[in-house]
């Protein structure tokens, strides 16, 4: 007989259901959700290793678009286990009453898991993604959304995560106040066969559904009068029980023996591979990613190991200890507020022991004394929002528990072990003993793909592997690189644990950044680093990928700061296309559009009519710029929307001085053919506009960033400056000095001597050396200290009626 | 016995009725007062002491119960109600932050009506309320005639909702002097209140089961008068945040603006496109999040649901009283200058870019709309 044990990934109550099923009936085959691809090797699961472990599964598929479908497919999925998952528990209950056990679902590098990273995610939330919220209204909710949606309502409860808890991770048996495992098991096959409805499995389960239910009518068929347990995520269940029993009587009424189901490998010369490695409770939390497992696996670890009914003392403990470290204040009556909440909580909620959301929302209602700026992390699914209560942010963490998995000694090395050897070997960088130097020259392709690989050492953290020189920024001018080698005990246990990252050096190194990436944040400024690396490491692919999140970035950042710096690098690598490759050109070519796009929307946004010169913003005027002169067609076009920006944005008296002065400079140095002179004009009457001594220096100081050379050579306007420094009096003179320093600091020497040579032409004064004129013995403070007291010592003057003294006493000294 | 019953339940149905309509809004505990009744009645759950309904039945009353036809009161997640009533059961007070429009002051009315039957013992915060708002005051004539009597002391919200075991609310506290709301320190925490001008057992008034305080803070107000450590140590805070559901808000906001629209005399409801653009447009400028991808400036006015209701409501008055229909987008973008961006002269300048740069690139007939009517838009 076939019991379908429909559960739901890493729940400790349906891991109690399993081992209680198994150890009841004694099956002849225990058949587990899991990758088939592994059976042969199932031993090696329990080898005594320290859970959390994971089956980590590769493809890469031949990047030459020779024949066969979907080719250059990459992909990397883990099926993680640990000491509560129902898979694992059926895996070592199984071996332990003799039953053979076997995986029966689809290998991870089968097209059905194509984008899933883990394979025991809840389903429905990873299914479907749909960047568009308004579809989900357009199109209407699936089945088992309604129907959990209706279950929550009818409970009381505002997600699917508390509505489970709620119905089946009470305490169990009659001593705690729970319900009996039988009672539990006929509650989730209600509760499964209404979630699946009478939907149809899609493209994605119904191949793997298909497995499934061949591989139990292969049992049944293989072991008459014995029983099968099939292990699978609830939402097969129905569907499975249903198609074992067809597939079954199909055979049985053939009266052919039936074979055991096989899988069709991937196309032919791609790369693909199981390995064990280590996995952390870090990783399983639903709120360290979209595509994670259960939330909270520390707490459900000590709810399968305790009981419900203990676990949530220990949890508070946990909690509190975890906070406490981290200095925050948590006062004997703040837990005793908590735990009274929690217990009425329970009470009213009718549960029969503290659950997980309780214990929450009593720790949260005690403990946070202020308003938030985010949702309660528990409310909704997914990484912790941003501006999270540093405090919630502990307390799931405590949740989540620090549990890191250990691999047995015995366990196969994961190939990259070997790769990173064969990699060092072939370029001759076999780490010895002692430390030798390295120097590497990027310009031949040798030592470029001998700095690829330390560069990848480096990112995975492979102890040993030091750059001691080389470029920041993968245009930099410098092409060599110096690097320091040796030996360490470490490196072997480093490599092993970097495998988490991928299977081959490469892959490693592309899944450390990708984390790298998911952990940036998505800030503007952290990608371009990521972008940069993702070059040194020669990763094409990764660096394409991060180019897709930089323009998601740059849709959403705020700063014209940012935005810029990206611009400016992004535009550099653009020059440097081969470094890329042709698709990254084409990729980079559309975050550039785009980043003009949001930059030139920024431009537009920024006010403060007293706001200083921010250089930041006002190099982004000029990258913007440059881009719109120098980019590739599709920007260029932008040119008239660009200089309509600027225009507004160059006579905007909201605008901050310097943006008016860098928007004039980009207008001005966008002219084409006689607008030169028209905007030379502009130029000149703006500058006169600026004239108060608060706003002229950083105005200059924007126009001089953006458009320097055409100002050196404007007559007309050095004489503007000119007039309107002249016209400023003493004190007005001072407060405008130190911006309009600054301003002049732009220019490099020479063309500063050559303004200075104007000038002194202006006053008749040719015969003073311009190089005089820039050199001060004394420090500009002193200066303007000076000029200070002698202004005050005017006006003191003044007060006394002795200003003709003075007056007559400078003329002669003048 | 069965029948009698009956039909004296539709009589006080009907009187209720009657006080219902008499007054322009009247407080939850007369609007819904037949919905208490039904609750009372058939409430078997365990009651804290001093309270009129348990805690199941009070949450059913907050989020409707469709078993006992209960209407659902307010879109909130069930835990922050759960988290909430719980608090008002032990012996913190509760403390509601949020954003204005987000219908703190309603939960508050609701849950004092469900708990303690009156929602009327407010005090309303303001920089100008002085403790004896809060607490008790003296009636002067009979203070001269007969000294510091009983009788001569007039009772503020406070002084009845601890005399009697009731909820007491607090609005907007944080728009109170610190010295005010230091004031409540003591009830707080030993809950009583010292009146030392009378002598002997009035002198103390200890506060009766049931008592305990709904206080409302505004985020927006943060740092107008900041509240005591010791005084937040005595709250439990509950942020309330808008709506996070698309579809949620927007039922809401239709069913609003309906009931609205037919006190205003107006029979059709606005389409469903209509209210899909202002929802969305609302949404969208408050979080600054737009669904499809580039991040925009949010408004610095207050763009709450109840906003939305209320321009959904001046979009459906326009549309019928000017056109004879159901409003459009264009109405849209004439009521948003005038309910969202009041006069602030940079929100006016947000949303125009926003419907300039973003809503241009929509698909959608009704965006299509919305983009053509911008110049609507004054100044």
């Amino acid at each position: 007989m076939l019991h379908v044990v429909g559960i739901r990934h890493h729940s400790p109550a349906c891991a109690r259901l399993v081992a209680h099923v198994i150890d009841r009936v004694r099956p002849a085959h225990v058949l587990i959700e899991g990758p088939a691809d592994m059976n042969e090797r199932i031993d090696e699961l329990l080898l005594g290793h320290a859970l959390p472990v994971a089956i980590f599964t590769f493809l890469r598929e031949n990047d030459e678009p020779a024949a066969g479908a979907g080719s250059g497919r990459r992909h990397a999925s883990w099926t993680p286990f640990c000491a509560y998952s129902p898979e694992w528990i059926a895996v070592t209950e199984g071996r332990r009453v003799g039953a053979a056990v076997r995986f029966c679902d689809l290998p991870a590098w089968h097209e059905a898991f194509e984008g899933r990273k883990n394979r025991y995610a809840d389903p429905g939330e990873s299914e479907e993604p749909s960047d568009d919220p308004n579809a989900r209204t357009v199109k209407g909710p699936r089945a088992s959304t309604r129907y959990a949606e209706a279950l929550c309502k009818r409970y009381g409860v505002d997600d699917v995560d508390t509505l489970w808890d709620h119905l089946f991770e009470g305490p169990v048996g009659a001593s705690s106040g729970g319900i009996s495992l039988d009672e539990l098991a006929s509650r989730l096959e209600i509760y499964f066969e209404h979630l699946r409805g009478d939907e149809p499995g899609g493209p994605r389960d119904a191949p793997r559904e298909e497995l499934m239910s061949r591989y139990a009518a292969w049992a049944a068929l293989d072991a008459p009068g014995r029983d099968v347990v099939l292990v699978c995520g609830g939402f097969h269940a129905p569907f499975v029980k249903r198609r074992a029993a067809e597939v079954q009587r199909a055979f049985e009424a053939d009266g052919e023996s039936m074979p055991v189901p096989t899988i069709a490998p991937p196309a032919q010369g791609a790369r693909f591979g199981s390995y064990l490695v280590p996995y952390t409770y870090r990783r399983l939390d639903a709120f360290a990613g979209y595509d994670a497992g259960m939330p909270s696996p520390g707490f459900y670890e000590l709810v399968f190991e305790r009981g419900a009914e203990h676990a949530a003392e220990r949890l508070v403990e946990i909690a509190v200890e975890r906070l406490r470290k981290k200095k925050q204040l948590v006062s004997t009556a703040d837990l005793i507020a908590a735990r009274t909440l929690a217990e009425a909580l329970s009470a009213m909620r009718g549960h029969a022991a503290l659950l997980r959301t309780d214990i929450l929302d009593a720790l949260a209602s005690a403990l946070v004394k202020d308003g938030l700026d985010a949702p309660l992390p528990w409310s909704r699914r997914g990484p912790l929002a941003p501006r999270t209560d540093p405090l919630l942010v502990e307390i799931v963490r405590a949740l989540s528990g620090e549990r890191e998995g250990k691999l047995d000694a015995r366990t196969p090395r994961p190939p990259l072990v070997f790769d990173v050897e064969a990699e060092l070997e072939k370029h001759g960088l076999t780490p010895t003993a002692e430390v030798r130097t390295v120097k590497l020259s990027l310009r031949d392709d040798a030592g470029r793909a001998a700095s690829r690989v330390l560069h990848r050492l480096a990112v995975l953290a492979i102890p040993g592997f030091t750059r001691a020189s080389g470029p920041k920024w993968a245009t930099d001018a410098v092409l060599d690189e110096s690097w320091s080698i040796a030996r360490s005990t470490e490196q072997q246990p480093a490599m092993i644990e970097a495998s988490i990252w991928g299977a081959t050096l490469e892959a490693a190194a592309l899944g450390r950044l990708e984390d790298a990436l998911v952990s940036s944040g998505g800030r503007v400024g952290p990608l371009t680093e990521i972008l940069g690396a993702a070059v040194f490491v020669g990763i094409g692919g990764l660096a394409i990928q991060i180019i897709d999140r930089v323009e998601s970035a740059i849709a959403n950042e705020h700063s014209l700061g940012e935005v810029g710096s990206a611009v400016s690098r992004l535009f550099d690598l653009f020059l440097h296309g081969e470094l890329l490759g042709a698709q990254g050109a084409v990729s980079l070519e559309r975050v550039l559009a785009a980043a003009v796009e949001r930059g030139l929307w920024l431009l537009e946004g920024v006010t403060g009519p007293s706001a200083p010169l921010d250089e930041r913003e006002v190099r982004a005027v000029a990258a913007l710029r440059d881009l719109i002169v120098r980019g590739p067609a599709s920007i260029t076009v932008e040119r008239a929307h660009a200089e309509g920006v600027f225009a507004r944005r160059a006579v905007d008296p909201a605008a901050p001085p310097s943006i008016r002065g860098a928007s004039l400079g980009a207008l001005w140095s966008l002219a084409q053919g006689s607008d030169g002179e028209e905007r030379e004009q502009l130029a000149i009457a703006a500058t006169k506009g600026a004239s108060l001594p608060s706003v002229i220096g950083d105005f200059l100081g924007g126009l001089f960033i953006v458009a320097r050379t055409e100002a050196l050579h404007a007559e007309g306007l050095i004489a503007a400056i000119d007039e309107v420094l002249v016209a400023l009096g003493d004190h007005e003179l001072l407060v405008g000095l130190p911006s309009m320093r600054l301003a002049f600091s732009f220019f490099p020497p020479r063309e500063r001597e050559a303004i200075a040579k104007k000038i002194l032409a202006r006053h008749g004064q040719s015969q003073i050396s311009p190089h005089q004129m820039l050199k001060l013995r004394v420090a500009t403070d002193d200066v303007a200290a000076g000029l200070r007291m002698d202004a005050d010592a005017l006006a003191l003057a003044k007060r006394f009626g002795l200003e003709d003294t003075l007056d007559a006493g400078e003329e002669t000294a003048s | 016995m069965a029948a009698k019953k009956k039909s004296s339940d539709e009589t006080t149905e009907g009187e209720a009725a009657t006080t219902r309509d008499r007054y322009q809004r009247p407080p939850a505990e007369i609007l819904h007062a037949s919905e208490l009744d039904r609750l009372r009645q058939t409430d078997d759950g365990p009651r804290p002491p001093g309270w009129h309904l348990s805690l199941r039945a009070a949450r059913a009353f907050l989020l409707g119960d469709e078993r006992r036809q209960i209407e659902r009161k307010l879109v909130l997640p069930s835990a922050l109600v759960d988290r909430c009533l719980v608090t008002l059961a032990t012996t913190r007070g509760l403390m509601l932050v949020g954003e204005p429009g987000t219908a703190k002051s309603l939960l508050s009315e609701l849950i004092a009506a469900a708990v303690s039957g009156t929602s009327t013992l407010t005090i309303q915060g303001g920089a100008s309320t002085t403790e004896d708002q809060i607490k008790y005051s003296w009636n002067y004539a009979l203070l001269v005639n007969e000294g510091p009597t009983l009788r001569a002391l007039v009772p503020a919200p406070l002084y009845t909702g601890m005399k009697l075991g009731k909820i007491v609310r607090f609005e907007e506290i944080t728009r109170c002097p610190l010295e005010v709301q230091d004031a409540m320190l003591s009830m707080l925490s030993d809950r009583v209140l010292a009146v030392p001008e009378l002598e002997g057992e009035h002198g103390m008034l200890y506060a009766r089961e049931g008592f305990n305080v709904i206080a409302t803070a505004n985020t927006r107000d943060r740092g107008v008068n900041e509240m005591s450590a010791a005084l937040k140590r005595r709250f439990n805070f509950e942020t309330v945040f808008p709506i996070l559901d698309l579809r949620a808000e927007m039922e809401l906001v239709r069913e609003q603006a309906k009931k609205l629209l037919e006190r205003s005399g107006v029979p059709i409801a606005p389409p469903e496109s209509v209210i899909e653009v202002l929802v969305t447009t609302f949404r969208e400028l408050r979080t600054g999040e737009v669904h499809d991808g580039n991040a925009i400036e949010r408004l610095s006015s207050v763009m709450s649901t109840a906003e939305a209701v209320s321009v959904a409501h001046a979009v459906g008055v326009r549309g019928w009283f000017l056109r004879g229909d159901g409003g459009s987008p264009a109405d849209v973008v004439e009521c948003l200058a005038g309910t969202a961006a009041k006069d602030n002269a940079d929100d006016l300048k947000k949303i125009r870019r926003y419907l300039e740069q973003r809503v241009g690139q929509r698909q959608g007939e009704h965006w299509k709309q919305l983009y053509e009517a911008r110049h609507l838009l004054p100044g």
